[in-house]
């Protein structure tokens, strides 16, 4: 179908563009790489009356390293991440998560901050954020406002992003030193939405992971899985054998109430969790019990 | 580009080499604009929601979705059809190796499985064939089973690495 009637402009600057996020009369909806909100509008699940283009703001583009943080902003496109040879030095995971992301002609135009900010339970983005423990900075006309990934992402299509803000960047923290790290998805086809994913890394000897794709919104594993970091640990303490992985496998249902969808039942996705974490502990030398 | 809301917008850009100025509404999709405004009917329109890959054309030298594109926001770029790679022999390999490999019936994929192609060729001369696959995986094709187009891909890019100067295999 084609898109229904709507007005559309473009801001010259974050300001104007904060200004419309408020309007009386509009129902507006922010433009960044419109892979989803076109297709949701072509299907009239989305009818707003204004389109915010903010394709047009520099200043909500770029990726750029200050110290020991990486800060993406929020209107990168998947595929500058994917090319960026900072990212691949620094942050690979993100590297490897957005050769996922759909199809090399969607990874064009989609953006990390459309992404973040829609809140797909399937998305690569969010599980990268919340892995890497990335802050999300929004901004509205009363101030900057930080936000942990970990309080983000509320449920589908949900987030804490308040309806006077707009995403301005992601704030990745970057490790010491390099760390290993383990993504990957189930899916029927290459690019589909996932049934299931994981991002993984090994930090201070033990394992972080979270899922996606099984739940209304990512899965940090963390509950379940055990913990370094504290200085009196042991190398290698936090390694995870076969039976330690078993018991872990066994325990995803407390964190994950799967949705069934006619193309994957819920046990198959949580299947598919255990089988992924399983790949995760066994690429992760730090963390499987063969290191 | 306009600061408050409007409906219509006064938009320039290049199309296969040639500058093009239009007033268009701003729901107007890029696809549509091409078809209906420009007479490029090489591109197609399929799901119209992003999911069969029949309208891919090139934007700034990027592969692209022209269905997920308003033509709004094609001002100011370089955009590529089919049309346009054809007139260049850009893909003149590609479409003969089409050809020879049976790696189309209906036709109606075919000008966006070229231009996808020939991107990967551009970006990967020597792709495995998965590398083929997981490039073309966005775009749907229901005559072929896809095996004689990946096949086609393949041949295309041994006999572009077998050129002086090619990239070795």
């Amino acid at each position: 179908m084609k898109l229904p009637p709507f007005s559309y402009c473009v801001p010259g600057s974050l300001n104007e563009a904060l200004g419309h996020l408020h309007s009386p009369v509009h129902t507006v909806r922010v433009l960044a790489g419109g892979q989803s909100l076109l297709p949701a509008m072509n299907m009239r699940l989305s009818t707003p009356d204004l389109l915010l283009d903010i394709n047009h703001l520099p200043e909500l583009r770029g990726i750029s390293v200050q110290g020991d943080r990486m800060m993406i902003g929020a209107m990168t496109r998947h595929c500058e991440i994917a090319e960026s040879t900072m990212v691949a030095e620094r942050l690979p995971m993100l590297r490897a998560a957005a050769r996922h992301i759909a199809h090399p002609a969607i990874r064009s135009r989609g953006t990390l901050g459309g992404s973040v900010v829609l809140a797909d339970p399937a998305a690569e983005w969010p599980a990268c954020c919340i892995d890497i423990d990335a802050t999300l900075i929004a901004e509205s006309d009363l101030g900057e406002r930080h936000i942990a990934a970990a309080d983000f992402f509320q449920g589908m299509y949900d987030t804490a992003l308040r309806s006077d803000e707009l995403l301005k960047a992601v704030v990745f923290p970057l490790p010491m030193k390099e760390e290993p790290y383990f993504f990957d998805e189930i899916a029927r086809r290459v690019g589909d939405f996932a049934m299931a994913g994981i991002a993984a890394r090994a930090t201070a000897g033990s394992l972080r992971a979270v899922l996606f794709g099984v739940a209304d919104r990512p899965v940090d594993l963390s509950a379940l899985l055990p913990s370094g970091g504290s200085a009196s640990d042991e190398p290698g303490q936090n390694r995870i054998d076969e039976t330690a992985l078993n018991h872990v496998i066994s325990r995803l249902p407390e964190v994950i109430q799967p949705m069934e969808s006619p193309h994957c039942s819920a046990s198959l996705r949580l299947h598919y969790a255990g089988v992924l974490l399983r790949r995760a502990v066994q690429a992760l030398p730090v963390c499987g019990a063969q290191a | 580009m306009s600061a408050t809301p409007v409906s219509e917008v006064d938009i320039r850009l290049v199309v296969n080499g040639e500058a093009v100025s239009s007033r268009v509404p701003v729901r107007l999709n890029l696809v549509d604009f091409l078809r209906e405004k420009l007479q490029l009917t090489g591109t197609h329109v399929g799901c119209e929601h992003g999911v069969c890959g029949a309208c891919t054309v090139l934007v700034d030298r990027r592969l692209v979705r022209a269905c997920l594109m308003l033509a709004v926001q094609a001002n100011g770029t370089v955009v590529e059809t089919i049309e346009g790679a054809s007139a260049s022999g850009r893909c003149a390999d590609l479409q003969r190796a089409f050809h020879e490999h049976n790696a189309l019936q209906c036709g109606f994929c075919t000008p966006a499985m070229l231009l996808t192609a020939a991107d990967l060729l551009e970006r990967e001369p020597c792709p495995s064939r998965d590398a083929i696959r997981e490039h073309l995986s966005g775009n749907y094709c229901r005559c072929t089973g896809y095996q004689s187009i990946v096949d086609a891909v393949d041949a295309v890019a041994c006999a572009r690495s077998d050129e002086p100067g090619g990239a070795p295999r």
